[in-house]
């Protein structure tokens, strides 16, 4: 589905990314981690087509993805990002539906009325009843699930997470990645996702990215990447890292030199 | 949208028409607006044949001849004052931003007076010339902005309003050292740059409507953009926009209708920054509203303020731009505290 070629970047003659070649299959989820300056949201810029590789190629589909104009590419790749949504006056129903911008043509009309595909979509994600509601007057949690109504609504082949859970509490956090998983069972859409939480990656992605000053250190499974070893290499700190009872996938705790006082009774 | 459009459209465009009829009748010769009426409808093929003349010569004259143009062109020049405030608004994401705070206005008078200074209105192009001058130097002026708020080819939009008033203000100095090089233009000069519909007749409206044309075709056609232009550039490129071509169309096209409102009318100031302002706070953020609204009621806006200085101190004559000022910088300075307000509970 995608193809990675030898991809370099470079910000005034600082390299960001260096040489890095990958691929994700369809209907995988793929994840690329790294600390912070690794280079991973450049990456991502680059698989987006925002941002032009100086070396190497990037194929969609067996096709350099500069040749696509783009229209056309928003209508294979998709892009939550950090930040979803700035508060504007619009309201929900009409974000949703500037999803359907590719699909346009120069009147703002569509082939077939996609109304149907909005309803599912506000359904769906459970903000039907906020549809006429500014975006101004959501919480963050809601604001993120309409940024995900947008990007549902551009139908891509491809979905790029780009730390989408930042803002987010865990109870919302874990809501964002179930919708996603959710969508991609359904469709076999593929999943890009730059994570901050380790965690959630390994919970999530089947493949690992591990990125460190810009360089490829090692694509795998969870398993693979999440380890003792690794991990201190690239993020310089020494973790406790336990399965996790249920999923079966490494977990990381956190450690600290501080001693535990103990309370005298 | 459509229901909104149509019902705002709707009530925007029989303002403006019962505007035209009133401001029609008014002036130092009164004619009652019922005879204004059925000196329009006389104009118009087959209904104008059942309509008796019953009025003098003279009125017809007046109101066709003298009136009419004067009022038309008004509303062009509101028309596109007011959408290119609105592009300007909608692309650099600034409720600040319109010909005139970010030196366009001035640029595109700047070759105006230039012109006018040395005689040269009439050379290469005839009636033209000046407008395609004024486009250029509003245009260099803008760049000239970008250049100074930008950072890498990029410009910031925060720092895009604070470069253009230094500019503007640059500009504007220019302007007055052409008008104290000569001594025998200088009242036309003035004049020109105070803002002015008098005396300006048919010509003036034909040479800025295909500009005005052309604008609004191409304004009107980026309304969803600039709809995703509110979400951020980013936003709107991910959603297969193509950001800085968009971004550079809708530039110089506003550019282009400023420029071509003032080289017929002089500068008149806060239309551009107070009709679309206006018409948000009545139908919301969606630009397919804002621009063609702005449209109607900038021409409004216009219309009677135009009114206004022929009337008020009659049969003198006040600048038009003294006039859209005088209203428009309280009734923003209104709008603003009531924004403030409503935001705070």
């Amino acid at each position: 589905m995608i193809q990675v070629k030898l991809v370099s970047k470079s910000y005034d003659s600082s390299h960001v990314i260096q040489n890095i070649s990958f691929h994700v299959k369809k209907g995988e989820s793929f994840g690329i981690i790294g600390p912070n300056g690794s280079g991973k949201s450049t990456l991502l810029k680059l698989c987006s087509g925002i941002e032009k590789a100086e070396g190497g190629t990037i194929q969609f589909a067996n096709k350099e993805i500069h040749t696509y104009s783009r229209k056309h590419l928003a209508k294979w790749v998709a892009v939550l990002q950090q930040e979803a949504l700035p508060p504007v006056g619009f309201s929900v129903r009409e974000v949703v539906e500037m999803g359907r911008y590719p699909y346009q043509n120069w009147m703002g009309t569509e082939e077939k009325d996609p109304e149907h595909l909005i309803v599912d979509i506000l359904e769906k994600l459970e903000i039907k009843a906020l549809q006429n509601r500014s975006l101004e007057q959501l919480s963050g949690g809601e604001r993120q699930r309409v940024a995900l109504g947008k990007v549902m609504a551009q139908q891509p082949q491809i979905l790029m997470l780009d730390e989408p859970t930042t803002y987010l509490d865990i109870g919302h956090q874990l809501q964002m990645m179930e919708y996603i998983r959710e969508w991609q069972q359904q469709i076999g859409l593929t999943v890009i996702s730059v994570l901050h939480d380790l965690n959630l990656a390994a919970m999530y992605c089947d493949r690992l990215l591990l990125l460190h000053e810009g360089r490829l250190v090692k694509v795998g499974t969870a398993a693979e990447i999440i380890n003792q070893e690794l991990i201190s290499q690239v993020y310089g700190t020494e973790p406790t890292i336990i399965s996790h009872p249920q999923l079966k996938v490494p977990q990381i705790l956190l450690n600290s030199d501080r001693v535990p006082t103990t309370v005298n009774e | 949208m459509k229901h909104k459009l149509f019902v705002w459209g709707g009530a925007g465009i029989l303002l403006l028409l019962l505007s035209i009829v009133l401001s029609l009748s008014m002036g130092s010769a009164h004619i009652p607006v019922s005879q204004v009426w059925r000196i329009l409808l006389h104009q118009l093929p087959i209904i104008g044949q059942h309509i008796p003349v019953d009025w003098p010569v003279s009125s017809e004259k007046i109101i066709l001849q003298v009136r009419f143009p004067r009022i038309i062109l008004g509303i062009i020049v509101g028309a596109c004052l007011s959408l290119a405030g609105a592009g300007f608004q909608g692309v650099l994401r600034n409720p600040l931003a319109d010909p005139f705070t970010l030196g366009v206005a001035t640029g595109a008078s700047v070759g105006a007076s230039f012109l006018i200074l040395f005689g040269l209105q009439f050379l290469w192009l005839g009636q033209w010339t000046v407008p395609i001058v004024a486009f250029l130097s509003g245009m260099l002026s803008l760049l000239f902005v970008f250049k100074l708020a930008g950072i890498q080819g990029k410009f910031r939009v925060e720092t895009v309003i604070l470069s253009g008033v230094v500019v503007q203000a640059f500009l504007g100095s220019i302007v007055s050292f052409m008008i104290t090089l000569s001594d025998d233009v200088i009242n036309r000069i003035i004049f020109w740059l105070m803002g002015s519909l008098a005396l300006r007749g048919w010509d003036f409206s034909i040479i800025l409507v295909p500009y005005f044309l052309i604008g609004l075709m191409v304004l009107l056609g980026h309304g969803r953009v600039l709809n995703l232009f509110a979400l951020g550039e980013r936003q709107a490129a991910h959603l297969g926009v193509n950001v800085d071509r968009s971004k550079w169309i809708v530039l110089i096209f506003s550019t282009l209708i400023s420029a071509a409102a003032v080289s017929v009318a002089g500068v008149i100031g806060f239309v551009g920054l107070i009709v679309p302002h206006l018409v948000r706070l009545l139908v919301g953020s969606d630009y397919r509203l804002i621009l063609p609204l702005s449209v109607v009621f900038g021409a409004i806006y216009v219309l009677w303020a135009d009114t206004i200085a022929r009337m008020l101190l009659s049969p003198q004559e006040i600048p038009l731009g003294v006039i859209t000022a005088l209203i428009g910088a309280p009734f923003f300075a209104y709008l603003l505290s009531k924004n403030k307000k409503a935001s705070n509970t």
